[in-house]
């Protein structure tokens, strides 16, 4: 509690200290004067230390909790699991920052970029923390404000309001949900349905599963690059906190039900979310919408171990909630990085559609190389984070499949195909990203011209996939914990559903162990035959002659003759076009000489299309249908309440 | 003894799977009339290549030259889990399938990265749609791997192709025989062969894996053409497993049972090949996506009556 409280301080303190030395331009001038530490201004200074200090004072803590795995709590240890991404990543963003910031912007407005981004990590910190529910509920209320100031950030641009109200909206339908499950938690013997769904939905909303993932894609692209990280990588995953924390009361929320409604939800977003990143042209909009995808994987990952809890089937369980469990920080990880990553484009070309970018790998080596290992592991391919998640995952199911009932048979077959197809369609996402933005000719002027960006901007990269390193080489030990703690806390959670002779074996770590060594003898692999390939046959690539692209004798290639990344995904957009609905623009070519032609494909998103927009058009039908009520007449309105009466009255009768 | 005959099967596989291809080529010509390339054709190409320099262009980057090796690399990781000649692999594990399918994966986006670092326009047409029709077929392969994984009950490579012994044939004899044409299919597909893509076209604008690879020359090339070679002889090798029950004979009589069923499937694969034509490309999707309806309807059967 007390490192808690430390940390709290920390950030709140140094929150309020910048905000006020922004507030005046002069005193701010004049602490910079004295107290310049490079480029940083004496207050960004003040947050930054306090900020990285705060969470790494955390640190201790989280690594006991999981390290004491079993024997410890399980509140604790569920905690110190969702503290971990929030740290890294909220350490890692922080750093980003004042280089992102640098140029261009008022002292006051990033005094105040700092004083709510260190609130919004302070309440995040506090979420996990309390175990009272109005506390709780004040925080998560308070992570919502703050984190809405941040992305309303860029506030001059119309469609960033519209993103921003869109994302407040969500927060709040969130907050009064989760107010209405703690006031039903108190008797829910009495409603135990209404307060799972709306504690199911109040969640949902915050970690995107389906159809709730609206403000995903829209608040992502609009926040700066190092918020979108701490959305992304930290905040979404409360969601699950959330449901794991609060939700599992004993023997009120019976476990098919809450194995089935995550199962299914979690199904539906990681194929929506993978469906809608395919025609995406924003690079931060698609790599919300793969966090969409990888929270729906996340959540079959956790619905599939209660189902198999439910079906006695505990090796089952262990490996699916151990699969959700390294998703979660691996996902964080990788998306942190991507978005970080995507701000070292935005800083470098002040541009982010795909369409428009490319070639920046030669600007920017360093960035390029870790956007094409991180995208290659958010893929879910060997050897990375996600893969040794997934496929933790894809056992469990493989063995329901071979030895369940038909009905177990049939579900776990579904979750098999959704996570191959899913897999298969983020490796077009992903190669689609890399290769808009870093590979190939520049697509626009602005790429062209693409300038050097800060180094700190990069070495955050590079500390991303160094911590996912770490992770990886710690998967067996961590999946072992995490499978440790569940079975515990479930034994506790379901002493009736579970067999009274039903006992949890021990996760077994020969898999995932005999993962890194394949791993290993892959990379070592890897580099015998680049030596050979370096050694030994002539011409590599330092010494070759350098010529045009290959264009079929056109003698005249452009940058305008290659594939961008909506002609790249074209034909897998026209195969799920019932689905996506891609609306096409097109300017045909006229006359002899024409001077202009152009085609556009845009998809609008999904939950937005099939669900809210429909409900929204409803409401409006609705109201101006009820709106004929309201006549002006006195005497219709003394019939109304008369008639009104009357049915209450009868009501009354007849119960 | 029998890890030595899995030794040896691996061995075999590194050294004649350029001649898979060859025979195909050889055969084919054959069938339309005239005498083909010789069979040890591919072998002479590659060393060719190797002993050439290359040229690269100077839109690209360190991806290009790394492609190749990356591919090769993992098609060498993936084959260690293939229980060559109907001996279980000693490196097998349960989930080595899975590990089998995402190297191969791995080894195709690098491909398609590659091909999208030229920044030519054929080549990100060819990673298109090898996008397109590998994402298809991913799905396809998975199908059928849940209905081999239901027959046998073991999820590793060695389990799911040693399942079908004799016994397994006569009672869901039907059943095996659908996924087997679902996965002859699959393998034209992930193999570039040609009702889905021809690879001896000379336009541009018709090709997949060809049009992916038009900017490499010399040792890379050489390296590209031997992965290809390896991948094929994989998809037979799988394919050839799946169909021959498991115990026919055992020891080296096994290897050579498994040597002639590859050059029986390479024949097959020429017979095909000499009747028939590429699709268009709109096709193409229509007939990859019933390989999972193949697979799905082998499924039910299995549930349903066995």
């Amino acid at each position: 509690m007390s490192l808690l409280l430390f940390a709290l301080l920390l950030l709140v303190f140094s929150a309020l200290l910048c905000l006020l030395l922004s507030l005046n331009e002069r005193s701010a001038g004049l602490v910079l004067a004295d107290f310049s530490f490079g480029s940083l201004h004496l207050p960004v200074l003040l947050a930054l230390g306090g900020a990285v200090l705060g969470l790494l004072s955390l640190l201790p803590f989280c690594v006991t909790a999981i390290y004491r795995g079993a024997s410890g709590s399980y509140s604790e240890f569920l905690r110190a699991w969702f503290l971990l991404p929030i740290i890294f990543v909220g350490i890692l963003s922080a750093l980003h920052s004042p280089a992102y910031l640098d140029a261009g912007y008022s002292c006051l407005r990033r005094g105040l970029y700092w004083f709510f981004f260190n609130l919004m990590l302070a309440t995040m910190l506090l979420v996990t923390w309390v175990s009272q529910p109005i506390v709780f509920l004040l925080a998560w209320e308070g992570m919502g404000l703050f984190s809405f100031a941040l992305v309303l950030f860029e506030y001059r641009h119309k469609d960033n309001l519209r993103a921003a109200w869109i994302y407040f909206l969500a927060c709040q339908a969130g907050g009064a949900l989760l107010m209405l499950m703690f006031l039903l938690r108190t008797q829910a013997e009495s409603y135990p349905l209404f307060f799972f769904i709306s504690g199911l939905l109040g969640f949902g909303l915050k970690a995107g599963l389906p159809v709730l993932h609206i403000w995903l894609p829209e608040a992502h692209p609009v926040a700066p690059a190092p918020v979108s990280a701490l959305l992304s990588a930290g905040m979404i995953n409360l969601g699950f906190y959330g449901i794991l924390r609060w939700l599992l009361l004993p023997g009120l929320v019976s476990l098919p039900l809450l194995g089935y409604s995550l199962l299914i939800c979690g199904m539906l977003g990681a194929l929506l979310g993978i469906f809608f990143a395919i025609p995406q042209k924003n690079l931060k909009r698609l790599l919300a919408y793969s966090s969409v995808e990888n929270m729906g994987l996340i959540a079959c990952g956790l619905g599939y171990g209660f189902l198999s809890l439910h079906w006695q089937r505990a090796d089952l369980a262990l490996l699916s909630f151990a699969a959700a469990g390294l998703h979660i920080l691996g996902h964080a990880l990788h998306k942190g990085n991507l978005f970080l990553l995507s701000g070292n484009v935005y800083k470098s070309c002040h541009e982010l559609s795909l369409d428009r970018l490319g070639g920046l790998q030669k600007r920017l080596p360093g960035s390029g190389c870790a956007f094409m290992l991180s995208a290659l592991a958010l893929s879910g391919l060997p050897p990375g984070n996600i893969f040794m998640a997934e496929i933790l995952l894809y056992v469990a199911a493989a063995r329901g499949i071979a030895s369940g009932s038909l009905l177990i048979a049939t579900l776990s077959l579904a979750l098999f195909l959704t996570l191959a197809f899913c897999g298969a369609l983020a490796a077009t996402v992903f190669s689609k990203a890399g290769a808009a933005v870093f590979l190939g000719e520049p697509r626009s002027p602005a790429a062209r011209k693409s300038h050097a960006i800060p180094a700190l901007m990069k070495h955050c990269a590079f500390a991303f996939l160094g911590l996912s390193l770490i992770l990886l080489c710690l998967s067996p030990f961590l999946a072992s914990r995490l499978a440790q703690v569940f079975a515990g806390q479930s034994g506790l959670l379901w002493p009736d559903d579970l067999l009274d002779n039903f006992c949890m074996p021990a996760f077994n770590e020969h898999l995932l162990n005999t993962l890194l060594g394949f791993s290993l003898f892959f990379v070592v692999l890897l580099f015998m035959l680049f030596c050979i390939r370096r050694r030994h046959l002539p011409y590599s690539r330092r010494e070759a002659p350098r010529r045009f692209t290959w264009d079929c004798g056109f003698a005249q290639p452009t940058a305008r003759m290659q594939y961008t990344g909506s002609a790249f995904v074209q034909p897998l957009v026209y195969l799920f076009a019932p689905l996506l609905r891609p609306m096409r623009n097109i300017l045909a070519p006229k006359g002899l000489f024409p001077k202009k032609a152009s085609y556009e494909l845009s998809c609008r998103d999904g939950g937005e299309q099939l669900f809210w927009r429909p409900l929204m058009n409803f409401t409006v039908r609705l109201a101006i249908f009820s709106h004929r009520l309201q006549s002006g007449h006195l005497h219709l309105y003394v019939l109304l309440m008369i008639l009104g009466l009357l049915a209450l009255f009868i009501w009354g009768f007849a119960l | 003894m029998s890890t030595f005959i899995w030794f040896c099967g691996l061995v075999l596989s590194l050294l004649l799977c350029p001649l898979l291809p060859g025979l195909v080529g050889k055969l084919k010509g054959i069938f339309v009339g005239c005498p083909g390339p010789s069979v040890w054709q591919p072998y002479y190409d590659m060393l060719k290549l190797l002993r050439k320099g290359s040229v690269y262009s100077q839109t690209t980057t360190w991806v290009l030259p790394l492609a190749p090796l990356v591919t090769l690399a993992a098609l060498l990781c993936a084959m260690l889990f293939l229980p060559f000649a109907f001996v279980d692999s000693p490196l097998a594990f349960e989930g080595d399938v899975i590990v089998f399918f995402y190297f191969l994966a791995l080894g195709r986006v690098l491909g398609v990265l590659a091909a999208l670092d030229t920044g030519s326009s054929f080549a990100g047409m060819g990673a298109s749609r090898e996008m397109q029709f590998s994402s298809l077929a991913e799905l396809g392969m998975f199908c059928i791997l849940a209905f081999l994984l239901r027959l046998s009950g073991r999820f590793s490579m060695s389990g799911l192709l040693n399942a079908a012994d004799s016994s397994m044939w006569s009672y869901s004899g039907t059943a095996l025989f659908l996924v087997a044409i679902a996965f002859f299919i699959l393998l034209l597909a992930e193999n570039c062969r040609v009702p889905f893509d021809d690879p001896d076209t000379h336009l541009e604008l018709t090709m997949i894996h060809e049009a992916m690879v038009l900017d490499y020359g010399g040792p890379d090339l050489g390296i590209i053409h031997y992965a290809a070679a390896l991948k094929l002889w994989l998809f037979t090798s799988i394919c050839s497993l799946m169909i021959v029950p498991a115990g026919l004979l055992s020891g080296f009589g096994g290897l050579l049972v498994f040597v002639l069923a590859q050059f029986l499937l390479g024949g097959l694969l020429a017979l095909v090949e000499a009747v028939s034509a590429r699709f268009r490309f709109l096709k193409v999707p229509q007939f990859l996506l019933g390989v999972p309806g193949l697979a799905i309807i082998a499924i039910i059967m299995l549930l349903l009556f066995k």
